[in-house]
């Protein structure tokens, strides 16, 4: 998404504005280490290079400038494509620990092989057994447990 | 002696010789494959390292990040598609001459010139990152804040062609690390009342959320490429007249070498800009300058030693002072202080046998790209039709799990989440990558050596400037952020003046 500077430079003063607001409510200890004193300083910078980047923008395209719209925003499927990492990301957090780490994951791949217009039967097969197989790796090479689910695993 | 045989044993042991060689393959793979980086490579390397030795883990991701670098040569000689950043340079050369029916001999001509750029790198590394620790050992903080600051200023200016928003992405991973508790009196800042945030955001939810999330969004952006039929290609084709090219071009060869370690060491120039600087000047100093942009083997050898260079001489200010000469080293210091070490001086003579392990594997990444090189340039047909409906799908994976494994903490994929949605926004946006994640590694390194400085001077800024290393470094570092806005103001100024 191609947003105006003038938006972004914005934004970027309103973080730093934000960071030294929030900065105030750490505890001033005496002598020169306060932990209030870098936040400042990075909110400072922040602030300076949000005005910067914003000033800059005015300069060259004036006030009027808009978003440019993206190529992949009038294809759903590239849309979807986006989407679905963040949201696939979110749906192994909120669901690996109940439901197990192989089915989710074979789930997501399979949904995301899909969007990449691979075949039903290849993004079945594909996403199952890279599943298993990554599952395996990381708990019986790496030895890092990843939650089973309610289903016992053989394995 | 006795060190460089303790390292010997250290990298003799099946641990670290089956992580270099698995490192190997998986580097080649990925360089290999259009639109995955080298970055991106070692960031996904980086949750796979958690259970290795420290010498296992930093050899899997030298032998992975020096494959990938040459591997990136593969597609661009096959398809103008360059596999990494670092082989545009020479792109257009290899295609030239895979047109001409020279493909097995233009790639066999980059694959020699990373083989000889790496050892160059090497050695300089080897002879220089002592001497250079040695002279490190009498930094105090103060030292280390200005050379910290000065690597993070020396990032910014190589960003992109935007300096402005560099510094504005540099920012916002120094902000990053903020969040956790502070580093002198243990507050907790920016948590927002979340336990899980008082340890600070994790920093390989940051490396694979910047340089793997937010590529994969980019790429999901693309149409679906249609496979492409590829030529075959013999083993002994790659080999053939190689020794009497390199000689023949010995003089762009050894120059791209040490060019490219020199570039590399300098703070966020990587090897993508060592090549293409390699390439200005091999083609400056040739004799036959007209060849170049028609498969010329000089153009392929002078920048292809440089980009391979580049990879070891990032790690000479990584070792020696704990600054990342590249976003590759910025990840290789995360995993050294994941592990425990803190790259500087000190680790010269607390872990020797660490340091010269590291050479070492370096030496013996750089060997392997031969053999494994050969092998990847002959099956790079199947490499290259690897159908992007698995290819990305497989990384998403590892991504997800990878993060979660690492401190078996599901909030660690939220950090993801959001640090890849920011990157990728960012990017869209011009603001570069590399330096917020430069910025999130060596934040608290600046803020840890700031304060420091602070208590120790009880805060007089002028002490800063007091000692004469310290005050060297300081004024270097404020010549480096104040010469590009005097320079802009006096061209505007200039022109002003020549405007009737």
């Amino acid at each position: 998404v191609k947003l105006p500077d003038l938006w972004t430079g914005l934004a970027i003063f309103a973080l730093g504005i934000l960071a030294i607001v929030k900065a105030q409510g750490f505890p001033d200890v005496a002598g020169g280490a306060s932990p209030r004193l870098f936040p400042q300083i990075i909110g400072g910078i922040l602030i300076l290079l949000g005005a910067l980047v914003s000033a800059r923008a005015v300069v060259q395209s004036g006030f009027a400038a808009g978003w440019e719209r993206p190529d992949w925003s009038t294809d759903p499927l590239k849309i979807a494509r986006i989407l679905y990492v963040p949201v696939a990301i979110i749906v192994f957090a909120a669901l690996a620990r109940n439901l197990g780490t192989i089915p989710v994951s074979a789930l997501l791949m399979i949904g995301y092989s899909l969007l990449w217009r691979t075949g039903l039967l290849a993004a079945c097969i594909f996403g199952i057994v890279f599943s298993v197989v990554i599952y395996m790796f990381f708990t019986t090479v790496m030895r890092v447990p990843l939650p089973v689910g309610p289903i016992p695993l053989p394995f | 002696m006795d060190t460089f045989i303790q390292a010997l044993a250290l990298v003799a042991s099946w641990e670290v010789l089956v992580a270099v060689g698995l490192g190997s393959v998986f580097g080649l793979f990925v360089g290999a494959t259009p639109g995955l980086s080298a970055t991106m490579a070692a960031a996904l390397l980086v949750p796979l390292t958690f259970p290795l030795s420290p010498v296992a883990a930093i050899g899997a991701i030298v032998a992975c990040t020096a494959m990938s670098i040459f591997a990136g040569d593969i597609p661009a000689a096959f398809l103008r598609i360059p596999g990494t950043p670092a082989s545009a340079a020479y792109m257009g050369e290899l295609r030239a001459m895979s047109e001409r029916g020279e493909v097995a001999s233009g790639l066999g001509n980059s694959m020699f010139a990373a083989v000889v750029g790496g050892l160059v790198g090497t050695a300089v590394l080897i002879f220089v990152a002592p001497q250079l620790a040695n002279f490190a050992l009498s930094f105090s903080s103060y030292e280390y804040f200005w050379l910290a600051l000065l690597g993070l200023s020396c990032a910014t200016l190589v960003s992109g062609a935007d300096k402005l928003k560099g510094a504005v992405s540099l920012t916002l991973g120094l902000l990053v690390t903020l969040v956790g508790l502070d580093v002198v009196s243990g507050t907790p800042r920016y948590t927002f009342g979340l336990v899980d945030l008082q340890a600070g955001v994790s920093l390989i939810a940051v490396l694979i959320g910047a340089f793997a999330i937010a590529e994969i969004m980019r790429s999901s952006q693309s149409a679906i490429q249609a496979r492409t039929d590829l030529p075959s290609i013999a083993p002994g084709a790659i080999l053939r007249g190689q020794g009497k090219t390199l000689w023949r071009h010995k003089v762009p060869l050894a120059r791209g070498s040490f060019l490219g370690t020199v570039i590399g060491a300098l703070p966020g120039a990587g090897p993508d800009i060592a090549a293409w600087i390699s390439y200005a000047v091999s083609k400056r100093f040739s004799r036959n300058p007209a060849k170049y942009g028609k498969g010329s083997s000089e153009a392929v050898i002078g920048a292809g030693s440089a980009n391979n260079a580049a990879l070891a001489g990032a790690y000479v200010p990584a070792l020696v002072f704990g600054i990342p000469g590249d976003s590759i080293t910025a990840i290789v210091i995360g995993v050294l202080l994941i592990k425990g070490l803190q790259p500087g001086p000190l680790v010269f003579i607390t872990s020797a046998d660490l340091v010269n392990a590291i050479y070492i594997v370096f030496i013996l990444a750089n060997l392997l790209i031969l053999p494994l090189g050969i092998i990847a340039i002959v099956a790079a047909r199947r490499v290259l039709s690897v159908r992007n409906g698995f290819l990305y799908p497989a990384i998403l994976l590892l991504c997800i799990i990878g993060t979660f494994a690492t401190n078996n903490a599901l909030f660690d994929l939220w950090s993801l989440c959001i640090i890849g949605v920011l990157v990728w926004i960012m990017n869209a946006n011009d603001y570069p990558a590399a330096p917020f994640v430069l910025g999130v590694v060596l934040g608290a390194i600046v803020e840890q050596n700031f304060m420091t400085s602070m208590l120790m001077s009880d805060g007089n800024l002028w002490a800063f400037f007091t000692r004469p290393i310290a005050g060297a470094l300081g004024v270097v570092t404020l010549t480096v952020w104040l010469l590009p806005p005097v320079i802009a103001l006096w061209r505007l100024a200039r022109r002003r003046k020549h405007t009737p």
